[in-house]
């Protein structure tokens, strides 16, 4: 990775989520724990470190707390965070096999089906990884996403971005693959511009970060646009290493009966994280084979 | 090029049509129940459109601008200006808009007060207090345009302190930003009568970009009031894109069947709160500046 800031900033990240690690091996298992996993495996793989201290010790963790649990103890979990947590359990080397039998019954049912949702693809790129499914190349993306479209999703409400999020996801595999067949590209790129501004700018920092990696994806990533919203996300970021000035808000939080380091801090770390690693480096992505294979 | 029917006259023209039918409003020295300040300002915003509109042949010869013309030429007369002008360093941009129009549409009587403000410009401080950049630009952009002399540094060093000439990031700009930026724009470019020729081919394409981006951030958040500015100061950098296109074809949807444009902050009107003045408040300023978008969008005369 080229951009000294953005190197320092996932190292500061990194050891922000070790440090939540240690007190997640106290706890029990939940999704929380995976969301870690992913946040120290991302880190690694983007700094292009070896040593692989972070992931691993999480993953002997998680193993022992699934060991005796059924898939029903994560059945409320995301099930694109199981399949990657499968992978990386399985890739630092031990045995998950709650996660393997969920992932074999998700292949499974996918292949009763010839095409694959665009919701699905990202699980489908990992089932591949993981050897329980072929590669998804029968994808049906919607081919409507035009100008027209884009204008709409561009005042339209979350729920439009997150579906204009899933067809370029599918589309482009996690920005794994060059999408050229987009009619508008170029209109539908501006107008994620346009919504990673408006998000940053309104302080959704979630909804930024997403709406940066897809802005990544849909290319080029030297974009002003794209500098200045890393630019951003990073000057988010604490001295301890995680993503969010939100410790104003630190009482309502607990009045809510919200840990602000879980429920918060955590998964807008390992967001803000994964958008900064993919939008900094084209030659990083999370669902590709060199960032998923040790 | 706007597609056929995409007219951004006409925007003016209906724009125009609402604020001669709400020209009461305009007048400061009337009772109301808004501030006098406010009056004040919403007046020389007016008569700066005025201004504008005097540059194109279609939109000068409207029977309602000889109107407004003629309410601005009586409100001239009150003593008000001729006082604020000696004793308030902030009158004189209004006062010198006030001029420099009546001059445009030879309305000038013997209230005229040309001699006096170049006296005051000559010799007191309002040219070497301390404004914001773009405001510094408006005061340049009304001596310029009223044909006064002054001592002001040029557009072009004037520009360099803008917040735009400092490439800002996009994420961190509020509201009073982004008008900065579009008022930096009209006056740096006499609103789209002239070319900013100090400024190189690709200072103009990245200004360009961001201004299209933030059309876009201010169409999605249905504030036509800095939509309308936004794709005016697309125009004053002598561009046009596939977004401003998009910006008009929303921003006519958007024009009532009076005129009006609604403004960002007409929805925070509480119920008691909906009457014609306070309307009017909340919904000249997008009205002015949409009509001011379709004078720059229109050829010139």
């Amino acid at each position: 990775m080229q951009n000294g800031e953005i190197v320092r900033s996932l190292h500061a990240a990194e050891t922000w989520l070790r440090g939540l690690s240690v007190v997640l091996r106290q706890r029990n298992f939940s999704e929380r724990s995976l969301q870690c996993l992913l946040g120290l495996w991302v880190c690694e793989r983007a700094l292009d470190q070896t040593r692989r201290d972070g992931p691993r010790e999480l993953a002997a963790i998680i193993s022992k707390q699934l060991a005796p649990l059924q898939e029903a103890a994560i059945s409320s979990c995301d099930s694109k965070l199981l399949l990657l947590a499968l992978y990386i359990v399985r890739k630092c080397g031990y045995p998950a096999h709650a996660l393997e039998s969920y992932g074999r019954k998700v292949a499974g049912a996918f292949r009763q089906y010839a095409a694959t949702h665009d919701d699905h693809v990202g699980e489908r790129i990992v089932l591949a990884r993981l050897g329980l499914s072929n590669y998804p190349c029968n994808i049906a993306v919607d081919p409507s996403v035009t100008h027209a479209a884009a204008h709409d999703v561009l005042r339209g409400d979350l729920e439009a971005i997150r579906n204009l999020y899933a067809r370029i996801c599918a589309a482009t595999h996690f920005g794994t693959q060059e999408c050229r067949w987009f009619r508008g590209r170029g209109q539908i790129a501006f107008v994620i511009r346009v919504l990673l501004i408006d998000a940053l700018n309104s302080y959704d920092l979630a909804t930024g970060a997403m709406l940066l990696r897809l802005a990544a994806y849909l290319g080029p990533t030297n974009e002003a646009v794209l500098r200045d919203a890393q630019s951003f996300l990073r000057l988010q970021q604490l001295s301890d290493g995680r993503f969010g000035q939100y410790d104003l808000h630190a009482e309502a939080l607990r009045d809510a009966g919200l840990d602000a380091s879980l429920d918060l801090y955590l998964p807008l770390t390992v967001s803000c994280v994964w958008a900064l690693a993919e939008s900094a480096n084209p030659g990083f992505r999370l669902f590709s084979l060199s960032s998923l294979q040790l | 090029m706007l597609p056929a029917g995409m007219v951004p006259s006409a925007v003016a023209e209906r724009s125009v049509r609402w604020i001669h039918d709400n020209l009461g409003y305009f007048d400061p020295f009337a009772k109301s129940s808004i501030s006098q300040d406010l009056r004040h300002k919403a007046l020389a915003e007016l008569v700066l459109l005025c201004l504008l509109l005097r540059r194109h042949e279609n939109f000068r010869s409207l029977p309602e601008i000889r109107d407004v013309m003629a309410f601005v030429a009586g409100l001239n007369e009150n003593a008000f200006f001729e006082a604020s002008l000696c004793r308030w360093n902030d009158a004189l941009v209004p006062v010198l808009i006030l001029a420099a129009t009546l001059e445009a549409y030879g309305l000038t009587s013997e209230n005229n007060r040309r001699q006096m403000i170049q006296r005051i410009v000559r010799h007191s401080n309002v040219c070497i207090i301390e404004r914001v950049p773009y405001r510094q630009l408006e005061l340049r952009h009304i001596l310029d345009a009223g044909g006064f002399a002054h001592g002001l540094p040029s557009y072009r060093e004037l520009w360099s302190r803008t917040l735009l000439a400092h490439r800002p990031n996009l994420m961190f700009l509020s509201d009073d930003d982004v008008y900065s930026i579009t008022h930096a724009l009209f006056y740096v470019s006499d609103f789209a009568a002239r070319s900013i020729d100090f400024l190189s081919p690709q200072e103009v394409e990245h200004i360009h970009e961001a201004v299209t981006h933030l059309l876009g951030v201010y169409i999605r958040r249905k504030n036509w009031d800095l939509a309308a500015e936004l794709l005016a100061a697309e125009k004053c950098l002598g561009r046009t894109s596939r977004h401003s296109v998009m910006g008009w074809r929303l921003l006519m949807e958007a024009q009532q069947a009076d005129g009006r444009m609604d403004g960002p902050y007409l929805k925070k009107l509480a119920d008691n709160e909906r009457d014609a003045e306070h309307l009017f408040d909340a919904c000249y300023h997008t009205t002015l500046v949409s009509a001011l978008a379709g004078v720059v969008w229109s050829r010139r005369s």
